[in-house]
């Protein structure tokens, strides 16, 4: 079922829905993603408190999981011998592979001239901050002695240490923290027009102030202009790279290792492949209910779901084939231990995650062949969760399933989360809803002076205008 | 020869040494002994207060007084546990000893032997069914905190098991009892001699008739002196002694697990009790009735492993024996037995019998079944070629009948005086099951008893079933109990008194040959326990004895001419070199044996009870060391459950896959409900492929009410359903599946190979055929990098450390684990934990079920079938991976080489990213996922090895290669260390250990020396034999490594395991675990390209390698049959 909002909407002379519905001015784009920052209290969407208060009540769920956590021991968590990382690294780099739809959207799209972009990069930046947030936590909570973190990092100390380099954990830290680093940057050097454009529609002197003090004195001057697009494509080059690194990187934990079902070079591109998959799934998954509870149809049109839908299938296919050479290299390969490893995935006590991993990541994404489907919001909601929970059984394949049965059959045995770590797992969802709540609330959501640029952008294409 | 002047300490007056402090405090030792020595002379006792009070420390005195008055009003253990906190405390500063009464000594100028940080060595031993075993205990300042068998020692070799090894935690078991008790309420000594005292006066107008003695059987010549001293009335007089005649007490032996039936065997077949003496070094042919003599055999388990391992160590070209094992359970012996029949237990009989038919003896027709039969004619074609090179052991749960049976077939082999001899048993006992009856007797009538001492045994616990002990106690007047814990029996009787711990006393014994033994105590007791000597002495009247002089006296004429001389050669070797026993003539006699072949019912299930292989009859429950040690085979802690084979499970419709494979869930046992009489109990049920169909097995000791913190409730208790009738062996009138599941904690969770070449192994034939069957299986010929390999070079010089260990000689007792354990600090987690596959025990022992048949389902049809399941073991401890995985990977580098080839961890920079356990492919680290080490309670801390750090939480740990042995061995290198004269400076400054300079802790408990530890760098400037003995393992051609396609360079390695299978009744090769007797073409080109460990790096290794090979070969030919 299409969504009605959609339906009258003329196609544009390309045969594609336009970017943004006909009938915006800059006056009113402005007014109508402001509002929602603007809205007084009463006025606000009963689902925002609904939501905020469910999301709140998870984030105490994280409180509670981590105090116990810290107070009792890694041994709350279900791991063992040979099973030593579990939740954590799972959800780690579930978390990590969700934050990567921001990057790709606003710095890849933005250098490939995507203006499709335009409507959903703010939130899928923000999206991707709040994700590293979630993510960056587990490694730090999955250390047996957490409060001794810091000696990953090279400072100079008094033991004379140095961390050890050759250790893929390391390049971790590096990886991630200068993702989280450039994409604040990024995602906040993007906020200043619009943040000195709220600071200008505000009517209360405090949020004034505030907003003033964040935009940090933007006044829509030319010079300015001209710096922020140096900037904003700087970011961007610099960026790219990240995007493709970290996740690339993060596969190395796993690829560095002599694991059978972890010793193995496609990680990298199927990892990024697979971030990129989960992280179109997330924004999909946030911004479908927004979209329809604030409105917002007009900026966030069919166009964008069908184009975001394909992105989706694309990432899904190479991740898809991921899986099938993972398997080719394993019987290919001769070796005992890789065979063991895939009849292990097959067949073994854990292959419900496996069949249930190629359901979710593979079989159901293909409906998104069909146009109908990849215009229908509620459908693709729900593919979407299915490649969230895909995505997260694919972690728990490679972690658990590879570690459970490894070389010596004698070390073999199980895993299971205990309670402690679903209550961590739910309660960074928590977390990640609360910042996304709250983000919607004081920050515009969608770009506005990119919204603006858009609408100008269609006047001069159904004007017959030239390009600029 | 105490220190005072760490006495001081006591209280937090560290700074009250003499000089130090203000003049009132200061102490003045003249007074300070003049104090001491009053106080000696007006008390019985000093207890740990008497110290302070002669130092006039009068706050720690009177915290201490106030502890004594909180404990005398309250019988709370957590009181107990208080008071045991500061006497440990106190025990702790003063080096863990008190002040004896005779000498003190100020430790201004240290004893001579004594060296802060270097531990000093004793000769005890450690005894158990009355046999001692010798050991030496490691003391650090006064504390011991290791036992290892005392490598002079008949019984030990040197090797312990882990009985032994874990006995020094008991020393140090929170929950001992610490003083006296009167009906449960703290009491004392004096009052209990004043008060009992009048109950053995009233006694004496009867000749002592009503008071009865119950003591477990023992060897100790004093002891028994002593009692017959008692009951004659005769021995020397002392001051203060009370003459009583005690012509008519009762002394009553009495031990749940018991000789009777080897003794009552014996006097079947020779009209008298002796021992029988194995020499399995001597035996071509070992028959095991029903005998897992390696690991259970009284007094002779260690030595009977030892010479097993003898005639089974192929790379010292030995002339392999062969052993067949008749049995129900699948035991350690059975396992590494070269054929195994499993028949149910009352079947033995029988198949002894037909081998008696076939070798001319017995009139016995059995009818055999096609397997049994088989069996039966290979075996006896074996004995016969064999005569007077076999033996026959029965197992000690076997009737009498099947003793009587084993030694009429040997004397009609012609073993004995070769591979067996008899010798007068040297314990002191009665036949137990009617010294015990006629207590029982005794106790039935009321009042009939007037005062029942129970000296180290818990009848009201271990009794029959249908012995209602505790009920009959009632009858009793006066029970006095002596035991290390406030038990089962000890809760019930007014009396009860703490005992000492053998580490505590001076005790002497007899070993299984008759060997004298001194047992020397290493500290003073810890608590205010009483030694059986204590206690006999005073029953007999006799004023206090000391227990060193009366030892010392009974062993006046046994030390020579030179009485002190001799006394102290003795207490240092520990043993009284020529004390054994001559074996006696005895005439077996033919017609002991039974014509009558017992009819096995063939639908009935049996049951068969054996000591606990890690608590034995219980007395460990409470050692959480022993608990936690998995069982060998099963691989089962925590617990004592049904053993029943799959077949047998089966027909009560329990999958076998309980057997099979575990790795995804935590198993969950179905209970069962075993029923024998009007005697029944519920039972978790353990599937063990192997066990012979239509019976079961259990092991004693669980269950127990009163054990103590941890010995508590753990697992199930058999003496339940074990009555007088069938104490060993029993039919089962109901056995069946109950609802309801159990977890049990298994270390094991995964038991087949799956295909995978961990353990390699043939029979004699199929290494003949193809000598380097065990290089075959590496998946890739020779190393490969792309990069020079750099690790020759850099493991070139110096110590360079490394461990082979033997897989034919290694019989799985798991003793290995538990010496790691004492050694290395280890802690102990916990059932739920195991349950979690989270157990520290740094070296592990796996054993994996060789099922034939390809495909699961081909396999899960013949795991059914007992006789077709074998097992086999393999310790894995860390490899020390020259390239190792766990180094790589570790973020802050709390992981990194050494330069003499160690793995080592650095526990303080360990943040805990668990990387390292994850990329080790042996899966060799352990993770300290809580705070396992218990470092709260005081008096664990005197068991600690100071050596070694106690791990926290959070932390990754190992195998270390027992790295502070290592140390200790460098320094004392660098100390002593004279260059030879002839060496290069650069060779010289080295200072190259050698090869043997340390002995691991697994190394050194093992009793079949099957890990060989050492330097490998052997370097042939400096020495003689250019190859060492870790040299010629590592360049064996039966030497492999596990893993090596990973190209970790492990520096553990693995020899092969050979078995002499006869060829009738095991035609081909067939391990099921490799391409055995399949020649590789390449085979012996691989030699050039093939870099095994260290030994190729030198040109001349291949040219060695064949040498050894062909020798090996040639010797491995003669010894097959």
């Amino acid at each position: 079922m299409a969504d009605p909002e959609l339906k009258e909407v003329p196609r544009d002379c390309d045969g594609q829905h336009p970017m943004i519905t006909p009938g915006h001015s800059l006056a009113s784009v402005t007014e109508k993603i402001s509002d929602v920052t603007f809205l007084p209290v009463k006025k606000m969407p009963k689902e925002w408190f609904i939501g905020f208060a469910i999301a709140f009540m998870l984030l105490q769920l994280l409180f509670l999981g981590i105090t116990w956590l810290l107070t009792q021991g890694t041994g709350v968590w279900g791991l063992n011998v040979p099973v030593a990382w579990g939740f954590a690294i799972i959800n780690f780099v579930w978390w990590i592979g969700i934050g990567h739809a921001g990057t790709l959207i606003s710095a890849i799209l933005l250098l490939f001239k995507q203006d499709w972009r335009m409507s959903i990069s703010r939130f899928a930046e923000a999206m991707t901050l709040m994700a590293v947030a979630c993510a960056g936590m587990f490694p730090l909570l999955h250390l047996g002695r957490p409060w001794l973190f810091y000696w990953l990092f090279p400072y100079p100390n008094s033991m004379g240490m140095w961390p050890q380099f050759r250790s893929p954990l390391v390049w971790d830290v590096f990886a991630v923290s200068t993702y989280a680093t450039v994409s604040v940057v990024f995602w906040y050097t993007g906020l200043l027009p619009d943040l000195a454009a709220m600071r200008d529609r505000a009517k209360n002197k405090a949020v004034q102030f505030i907003y003033g003090a964040l935009s940090f004195g933007w006044n829509g001057s030319a010079r300015h202009w001209h710096r922020y697009e140096i900037a904003s494509l700087l970011l961007a080059g610099l960026s790219t790279p990240l995007v493709l690194s970290v996740h690339s990187i993060v596969s190395l934990d796993f690829a560095v290792s002599v694991i059978p079902g972890w010793h193995t070079t496609i990680f990298p591109p199927y990892f990024v492949a697979g971030a990129i998959y989960a992280g179109f799934a997330m924004v999909l998954t946030i911004m479908i209910p927004v979209r329809k509870i604030y409105g917002m149809g007009d900026f966030l049109t069919e166009r964008h779901l069908n184009t975001m839908s394909k992105v989706m299938l694309v990432s899904g296919l190479i991740v898809a084939y991921g899986y099938l050479m993972e398997v080719f290299f394993g019987w290919y390969s001769g070796n005992p231990y890789e065979k063991g490893m895939l009849n292990n995935r097959f067949v073994g006590p854990y292959n419900w995650s496996y069949w249930a991993l190629i359901l979710c990541n593979i079989a159901v994404p293909q409906l998104l062949w069909s146009y109908k489907i990849r215009t229908n919001p509620i459908l693709l909601w729900i593919i979407c969760q299915f490649i969230s929970v895909g995505m997260w059984l694919e972690r728990f394949v490679i972690v658990v399933v590879s570690l459970h049965r490894d070389f010596m059959p004698s070390n073999w045995d199980g895993y299971f989360g205990t309670r402690w770590d679903w209550a961590v797992y739910i309660g960074t969802i928590g977390f990640f809803l609360t910042l996304v709540f709250i983000f919607i609330r004081v920050l515009p959501m969608i770009s506005i002076f990119e919204m603006r640029e858009l609408v100008h952008k269609e006047h001069e294409k159904k004007h017959g205008g030239g390009d600029h | 020869m105490k220190r005072i002047e760490e006495n001081t300490n006591f209280g937090g007056h560290s700074d009250r040494r003499p000089g130090k402090g203000d003049k009132g405090d200061r102490i003045n030792l003249v007074e300070m002994r003049k104090t001491l020595q009053q106080l000696t002379d007006s008390q019985e006792s000093t207890q740990f207060s008497s110290f302070s009070e002669a130092v006039g420390a009068k706050d720690f005195t009177s915290s201490v007084k106030m502890k004594m008055e909180e404990l005398k009003d309250s019988v709370e253990r957590r009181d107990f546990m208080k008071l045991m906190g500061a006497s440990a405390a106190l025990a702790g500063v003063a080096g863990c000893t008190k002040q004896p009464k005779e000498l003190i000594v100020p430790y201004v100028d240290a004893p001579e032997e004594i060296v802060p940080g270097k531990p000093l060595f004793f000769a005890t031993a450690f005894t158990q069914n009355g046999y001692a075993t010798g050991l030496l205990a490691e003391s650090h300042m006064g504390r011991p905190t290791k036992v290892d068998g005392n490598p002079e020692h008949p019984a030990s070799h040197g090797a312990s098991n882990a009985q032994m090894q874990g006995s020094v935690l008991n020393l140090y078991d929170p929950d001992r009892s610490q003083v006296v008790r009167r009906r449960g309420k703290s009491s004392s000594w004096q009052v209990l001699k004043r008060e009992v005292g009048e109950v053995l006066d009233a006694a004496k107008a009867t000749n002592g008739a009503g008071i009865h003695i119950v003591l477990r059987p023992h060897s100790s010549p004093t002891l028994a002196k002593q009692i017959e001293e008692m009951i004659s009335g005769s021995g020397d007089a002392n001051e203060g002694d009370e003459q009583k005649s005690w012509s008519d007490i009762s002394v009553h032996y009495y031990e749940p697990v018991n000789r009777d039936n080897a003794r009552k065997g014996a006097r079947a077949a020779f009209g008298e009790v002796v021992d029988a003496v194995y020499e399995v070094e001597k035996a071509e042919v070992v028959l095991s009735l029903d005998a897992d003599f390696l690991t259970n055999c009284p007094g002779q388990s260690l030595r009977n492993a030892r010479q097993f391992a003898n005639r089974r160590r192929v790379v010292d070209g030995a002339r392999l024996n062969r052993v067949y094992s008749v049995e129900a359970m699948l035991t350690p012996t059975g396992a590494v037995a070269d054929h195994r029949l499993a028949v149910k237990p009352s079947r033995v009989a029988a198949i002894g019998q037909a081998v008696a038919a076939k070798l001319g003896v017995g009139s016995a027709e059995v009818a055999l079944n096609e397997v049994e039969s088989k069996f039966v004619d290979a075996l006896v074609k074996d004995l016969k070629d064999n005569r007077g090179d076999s033996l026959v052991i029965a197992g000690e749960q076997q009737p009498p009948s099947v003793h009587a049976l084993a030694h009429v077939l040997n004397e009609k082999l012609g073993n004995v005086g070769h591979t067996v001899n008899y010798i007068e048993s040297p314990v002191v006992t009665e036949d137990i099951d009617s010294s015990f009856g006629s207590l029982v007797e005794a106790l039935s009538e009321p009042d009939a008893v007037k005062a029942l001492f129970l000296l180290d045994v818990n009848p009201v616990y271990d009794s029959p079933a249908d012995v209602d002990f505790a009920g009959l106690m009632a009858n009793a007047g006066v029970a006095v109990h002596l035991g290390h814990n406030l038990d089962e029996t000890g809760e019930i009787c007014q009396w009860h008194i703490p005992l000492t711990h053998y580490l505590e006393t001076w005790n002497d014994a007899r070993a299984f040959d008759g060997s004298l033994n001194i047992c020397q105590p290493l500290i003073q007791p810890l608590y205010r326990s009483k030694s059986i000597l204590n206690v006999i002495s005073f029953i007999a009247g006799k004023a206090d004895q000391d227990i060193y002089k009366l030892i010392r006296k009974g062993w006046e004429g046994l030390v020579g001419d030179d009485p002190e001389a001799g006394w102290r050669k003795v207490v240092h070797d520990g043993v009284l070199a020529g004390s054994a026993f001559t074996p006696k003539t005895v005439k077996a006699n033919a017609s002991a044996l039974d014509s009558d072949v017992a009819e096995v019912d063939a639908d009935g299930i049996e049951i068969t009870y054996l000591p606990d292989p890690s608590v034995y009859d219980g007395s460990y429950a409470n050692n959480p060391w022993l608990q936690e040690l998995p069982k060998p085979i099963s691989t089962l802690v925590w617990d004592t459950v049904v053993f029943v084979s799959p077949a047998t499970a089966k027909k009560m419709k329990a999958s076998a896959d309980g057997a099979d494979d575990r790795s995804n869930t935590i198993p969950r046992a179905r209970y069962v409900s075993l029923k024998i009489g009007e005697f029944k109990t519920k039972a978790a049920m353990l599937i063990q492929p192997g066990h012979a169909d239509g019976a079961v097995t259990v092991y004693l000791g669980g269950g127990r009410r009163r054990a103590g913190n941890v010995g508590n409730d753990v697992g199930f208790d058999f003496y339940k359903i074990r009555t007088s009738a069938g104490l060993n062996i029993a039919k089962l009138s109901k056995f069946q599946r109950v609802g309801g599941q159990y977890k049990l904690a298994l270390l094991q969770d995964h038991h087949q190979m799956e295909g995978r070449n961990h353990v390699r192994g043939t029979t004699v034939k199929g290494y003949q055929d193809n000598p380097r069957f065990a290089k075959d299986h590496h998946e890739f010929g020779h190393e490969f990098t792309m990069y020079r390999n750099t690790y020759d070079d850099i493991y070139a010089k110096g110590n360079q450390w490394g461990m082979v260990i033997d897989l034919s000689t290694c019989i799985g007792c798991n003793a290995c684990i538990t010496a790691c354990q004492a050694e290395n600090n280890t802690s102990v987690v916990g059932k739920k934990e195991c349950l979690n596959g989270r157990e520290m025990h740094w070296i592990r022992v796996d054993r994996y079920y060789n099922v034939p048949g390809h495909g699961k389902a081909e396999i899960a049809e013949n795991i059914h079938d007992p006789n077709k399941v074998k097992a086999v073991v393999m310790p894995v401890v860390c490899f020390h991976c020259e390239n190792a995985p766990c180094e790589t990977v570790c973020p802050v580098g709390a992981t990194v080489h050494s330069n003499d080839g160690l793995n080592q961890m650095v526990y303080n920079r360990c943040v805990g990213t668990r990387y390292c356990s994850n990329n080790c492919p042996y899966k060799v680290r352990r993770f300290n996922f809580y705070k396992f080490a218990d470092d709260e309670t005081e008096v664990l801390k005197l068991q600690r090895n100071p050596d070694v750090t106690v791990r926290l939480r959070g932390v990754m740990e190992k195998c270390t290669y027992c790295v502070q042995r290592i140390n200790k061995a460098r320094i004392e290198q660098k100390v002593h260390y004279k260059k030879p004269e002839n060496a290069p400076e650069d060779i010289a400054n080295r200072a190259i250990l050698p090869e043997d300079a340390v002995v691991t802790a697994c190394q050194q408990a093992c009793p079949t020396q099957a890990i060989t530890f050492g330097n490998l760098n052997s370097d042939e400037s400096i020495k003689d034999n250019a190859a060492t003995k870790l040299d010629q393992l590592k360049r064996h051609e039966l030497s492999y490594n596990v893993l090596q396609e990973v190209n970790t360079r492990p520096r553990t390695s693995y020899l092969a395991r050979i078995r002499n299978n006869n060829e009738e009744l095991e035609a081909t090769p067939n391990d099921a675990h490799g391409h055995h007797g399949h020649h590789d073409d390449h085979g012996h080109h691989d030699d050039h390209g093939h870099k095994q460990g260290h030994g190729d790096k030198k040109g001349h290794g291949d040219e060695k390698d064949h040498d050894n090979g062909h020798e090996s070969e040639k010797d491995v030919k003669k010894g097959s049959h």
